[in-house]
């Protein structure tokens, strides 16, 4: 039979000082200590003002926190409830009456460890939760909630409040069948952030004053759900239920179908105030401005009519000039919202955007993947061309980037007639400070982390016509695209793709290389619907084949012939000793891309110039990148950025 | 304290062996080289990179010591070359890289060239360009020939030693510095231009060839070459002009000095290399069907080609680009004007100028 324990902290001096157990129903040590690690980083950020329940998935617990009133420290005495998940919810938690103040502070008294009681039922915390101050905290964080947030700041408005939004939460959660673990604190005085909880985590903070502005289509969603649940909450669960709600199998699926409900929601509830179409709901970009919890001016453009494409969830963006303006802040590692004044000029305006980004609107995309931003010149300068790198894990895709962007930034493409600047420069800033730098310094680069795909970085590249276009660049973490599944949408409008071999994979014995065939298969379909993609397949990590004809020639050519500029011969020799090095090496399997990519090269390359040597994460030799350019470049001439006559032969 | 030195030998095995150091061999700016004795009684030289701010280009120039040696070893197989240095393993990848070679035997001509006898001279001639045969034939540009880097033994005969500076056919020139003595024009600064070849050695060794055939002195002017470009039938002349009219060295030892010559071609690596693009081709041409292969397309793999009518050698201290031009460069080139044809029975004369003592066809 599974129990509720109950386990008693004190804090003489407060939570930074010492803190140990008092009392516990635990009958072992073992779950004594494991509880006590768990909750001890908790234990120290909270206030008498807050409770914490905290779900560790299997298992949760219930905290609250007692000071005496004369102290001067933050509090002294806490108390615990643990147990199973399924039984101590959040809910469950919420209602419990709360256990009298005066008898925890009796000197050295001893908490009650008698079974827990339920309070009044959920009867006063469902009328708090239902009321006018709580429905409008519960709206913007239901929308987060169901776009699939992990951390939600939310303002601490007054005493209860919070609590009251929690239960609604859950409460709403539990009908649409989300379950998520959801973790809270509604009171954290600390901007300390304890990440050891799976699924949402919510706190409440008196410092502020907003939420961050959710999604906007996940808004009327919300706004509607939270409407038919202070109306009546019963209805809503039953209106819920009829129509299948519980019946999807997968979360994803479930809000898919939340979606498609929103109209019958709405009529459900017979107001049709609050009626609008589901589609704009999801993404018509006017809604944005009927955000009620931001006052932030949109800038809006004249729609040019181009559409633009998400490259992270495919998402056709038609009128890119109306989404809102976003900007990633260093402090707190977020994008904000960017409030423009209503009266600013041309070039102030310019000013004021400069370095922003913009959400991709699409409600869909961001159950999927996530909240996620594409640069705000993404889109205005005709259809982007967008490269990613293939290969293994360990094949060197991440450090060839960095090399590549490395090479850039020394105005490496000058060389070849190509000027390039950074799209989004906060993004290009934090592209060099984490991987560009460190290699530069000689450092071992880490791999790329699994389940991120976003840009890497994205520049405006402006050839010897004049033209500009816009080069984003994605590095995908090779276990990743082994697998076809969410995530990797790029590679279905990827123009250029980066086939990346691992020469230490060199060994004479058959090789080949399974996230390529993975990918081409995508390359196939997509040829076939007249949409080509080109290759520059890459026998990276050269230098440990330095010593091998042809490559000791090519590592030991420079990057560019003096004065011959895009040189389409030079790009056509070089893949066909590539080609030839890898038959002789029993690996033509790698070489598919070239057969199966309507245009296509083959490169000899060292990111580094050098082995890491010894498991130290460094680069003896340091690191002195080879021929890193040339890929890209005959990238930038196989997907029409770079344009002349030699250009259109490179790849050919 | 013995230590454990784990490496490759070139021909791929593996080997572990506990090593015990001797006396210091032969050492440079860049790689400092030593004796390794073997717990079974074999010494090799062994060069490593030297620390200090160098280390980077001590890494490059260790790393052409291997790749020469290697290619040398595929081309020889069993037969390796007495003339070259011999590489017996390497590790190029540690933390503190290393190449081990047999122990160099001889001294540098330098020391040694002074007081070869005329049978000596036609066997340094014979061991130095047959050397360099065989160093082409690997695909390889040694491109620092000189008094100190050949050495001369007289039972053992010519060694090509220190290949920290060479590179492979078919890539590009650069500089190179601190050298201009025995460095060619067109590898001095400012002045690089074309590919590397099988010509490109062949400066310094006529440069070499008359140091040693006169006794040690530099050449002044290029009259001075005429009974070298007799002994080699007219083929040495050439020799310090313009690369692409140079004569390789075996032209130099089989229409030069008549001798047969038992080394693999210099054009080796560069028709494996033609055929395997052939094969790409093959598959570009299925892929698109109207793909034109470009006429020049195998012109960077030509480092063989020689202009069908190379002029002859000018008779006497006129070439456009020999001995006036290198002297104004700075670098010696060729004997003086004014001696006479029969170099062995002259004498060194007043006014500066040398003498030449060997014998046209001396053997």
């Amino acid at each position: 039979m599974k129990t509720v324990d109950q386990i008693t902290y004190q804090a003489r001096t407060g939570g930074s000082g010492m803190i140990f157990e008092t009392a516990t129903s635990l009958r072992d040590q073992a779950g004594s200590d494991l509880w006590w690690s768990r909750l001890e980083p908790w234990l120290r950020v909270g206030k008498p003002q807050g409770r914490a329940y905290l779900n560790f998935g299997t298992e949760a617990a219930f905290v609250r926190w007692y000071a005496d009133p004369m102290s001067h420290y933050d509090w002294e005495r806490a108390h615990v409830l643990a147990g199973a998940a399924d039984l101590l919810t959040g809910r469950y938690a919420l209602e419990l009456v709360t256990p009298d103040q005066a008898k925890q502070f009796q000197p050295e008294a001893q908490v009650p460890l008698s079974a827990t009681e339920r309070g009044q039922g959920p009867g006063a915390i469902e009328a708090r939760a239902r009321s006018a101050d709580a429905t409008e905290q519960l709206i913007p964080l239901l929308a987060h909630a169901m776009r699939g947030e992990r951390r939600v700041t939310m303002p601490w408005t007054a005493p209860l409040v919070p609590e009251a939004v929690m239960w609604g939460l859950l409460s709403i959660l539990q009908m649409i069948g989300d379950t998520t673990p959801v973790s809270f604190l509604t009171y954290m005085s600390s901007t300390r952030v304890v990440e050891d909880t799976p699924g949402l985590f919510v706190g409440f903070r008196p410092d502020l004053t907003a939420v961050l502005p959710p999604d906007p289509g996940f808004i009327t969603l919300a706004e509607t759900l939270a409407a038919r649940f202070a109306d009546d909450m019963s209805a809503l669960r039953e209106l819920l239920a009829k129509h299948g709600m519980l019946e999807p199998a997968d979360r994803a699926s479930r809000i898919k179908r939340l979606l498609d409900l929103l109209p019958v929601i709405q009529v459900g509830g017979g107001d049709a105030d609050r009626t609008v179409p589901a589609n704009a709901a999801v993404d018509g970009p006017g809604e944005v401005d009927q955000h009620p919890s931001t006052s932030v001016r949109r800038v809006r453009r004249e729609n040019t009519g181009e559409i633009v494409r998400c490259p992270m969830c495919l998402h056709e963006i038609d009128d890119w000039n109306s989404l809102g303006y976003w900007r990633w802040d260093e402090s707190t590692e977020v994008y904000v919202e960017v409030e423009v004044p209503a009266d600013l000029n041309d070039l102030q305006l310019a000013r004021a955007l400069h370095g922003t980004s913009v959400r991709c609107p699409s409600a869909q995309g961001q159950a999927r993947i996530g909240a996620h931003f594409l640069p705000a010149d993404y889109g205005h300068f005709g259809p982007p061309v967008v490269l990613g790198f293939v290969g293994l894990t360990k094949s060197g895709k991440s450090h060839l980037l960095a090399s590549m962007v490395g090479g850039v930034v020394e105005r490496g493409l000058a060389r070849f007639g190509i000027s390039v600047n950074a799209l989004d420069h906060s993004l290009h800033r934090r592209y060099l400070d984490s991987w560009v730098s460190p290699l530069k310094q000689g450092k071992v680069l880490p791999g790329t982390r699994e389940g991120i795909v976003e840009f890497a970085d994205a520049f405006l590249v402006k050839g010897r016509d004049g033209s500009e276009r816009v080069v984003a660049l994605f590095d995908v973490a090779g276990g990743e695209l082994a697998k076809l599944d969410e995530g990797k949408e790029f590679l279905w409008i990827a123009d250029g793709l980066f086939f990346v071999i691992d020469s230490a994979r060199m060994t004479e014995e058959w090789a080949q290389d399974e996230t390529f065939g993975t990918v081409l298969d995508v390359v196939r379909r997509r040829t076939r619907n007249n949409e080509p993609v080109s290759a520059a397949v890459v026998l990276n990590k050269a230098d440990l084949l330095r010593f091998e004809e042809p490559v000791d020639r090519w590592l030991r050519s420079a990057e560019v012939i003096k004065g011959a500029g895009l040189d389409a011969v030079e790009f056509l020799r070089e893949s066909a000793d590539v080609y030839a090095f890898l038959d002789g090496k029993n690996a033509l399997a790698m070489a598919e891309p070239f057969e199966v990519c309507q245009k296509a090269t083959m490169h000899v390359v060292s990111p580094t110039g050098g082995a890491e040597t010894g498991g130290a994460g460094v680069y003896p030799r340091g690191v002195t990148p080879r021929r890193v350019l040339r890929p890209l470049v005959a990238m930038l001439a196989m997907t029409g950025v770079l344009t002349g006559p030699d250009a259109e032969q490179v790849g050919v | 304290m013995p230590e454990q030195m784990a490496f490759r030998k070139v021909t791929g095995e593996p080997v572990t062996h506990e090593v015990s150091y001797g006396a210091e061999g032969p050492a440079g700016d860049y790689l400092r080289g030593r004796i390794v004795r073997f717990d079974d009684g074999i010494e090799l030289l062994e060069h490593r990179p030297v620390n200090g701010p160098q280390r980077r280009e001590a890494y490059e120039r260790l790393d052409n010591e291997i790749l020469a040696g290697r290619q040398l070893h595929e081309l020889a197989d069993w037969s390796y070359p007495t003339q070259v240095a011999k590489l017996y393993g390497d590790e190029p990848n540690s933390a503190d890289p290393f190449a081990l070679f047999e122990p160099y035997q001889g001294s540098p001509l330098r020391d040694v060239g002074l007081y070869m006898g005329d049978h000596e001279f036609d066997a340094f001639l014979t061991g130095l360009l047959t050397g360099l045969c065989w160093i082409a034939a690997a695909g390889i540009a040694h491109q620092m020939i000189s008094q100190d880097t050949v050495l001369w033994d007289s039972e053992r005969g010519v060694l090509i030693t220190d290949f920290s500076r060479s590179t492979i056919f078919g890539v590009r020139r650069t500089t190179l510095d601190g050298y201009d003595g025995w460095v060619p024009k067109e590898l001095r600064q400012g002045r690089c231009a074309g590919t590397v070849g099988p010509r490109d050695d062949i400066w310094a060794a006529g440069q070499l060839i008359y140091f040693v055939g006169n006794q040690g002195e530099e050449p002044q002017d290029r009259s001075q070459l005429a009974d070298l470009d007799a002994m080699f039938n007219g083929l040495f002349d050439p020799i310090f002009g313009p690369v692409e009219n140079r004569p390789t060295a075996r032209e130099l030892l089989e229409d030069g000095l008549g001798r047969r010559v038992n080394v693999p071609s210099e054009a080796r690596r560069s028709e494996r290399l033609k055929a395997g693009r052939e094969s790409f081709l093959e598959v570009r041409t299925r892929k698109h069907a109207g793909a034109v292969t470009p006429p020049d397309f195998n012109a960077d793999l030509d480092w063989m080609g020689v202009p069908a009518d190379r002029p002859a050698a000018p008779a006497n201290g006129d070439h456009p680009d020999a001995v006036g031009t290198a002297a104004a460069d700075g670098a010696s080139v060729c004997p003086p004007a004014g001696t006479d044809g029969d170099a062995a029975d002259t004498t060194a004369g007043a006014g500066g100028t040398t003498r030449f003592k060997r014998r046209r066809g001396a053997s």
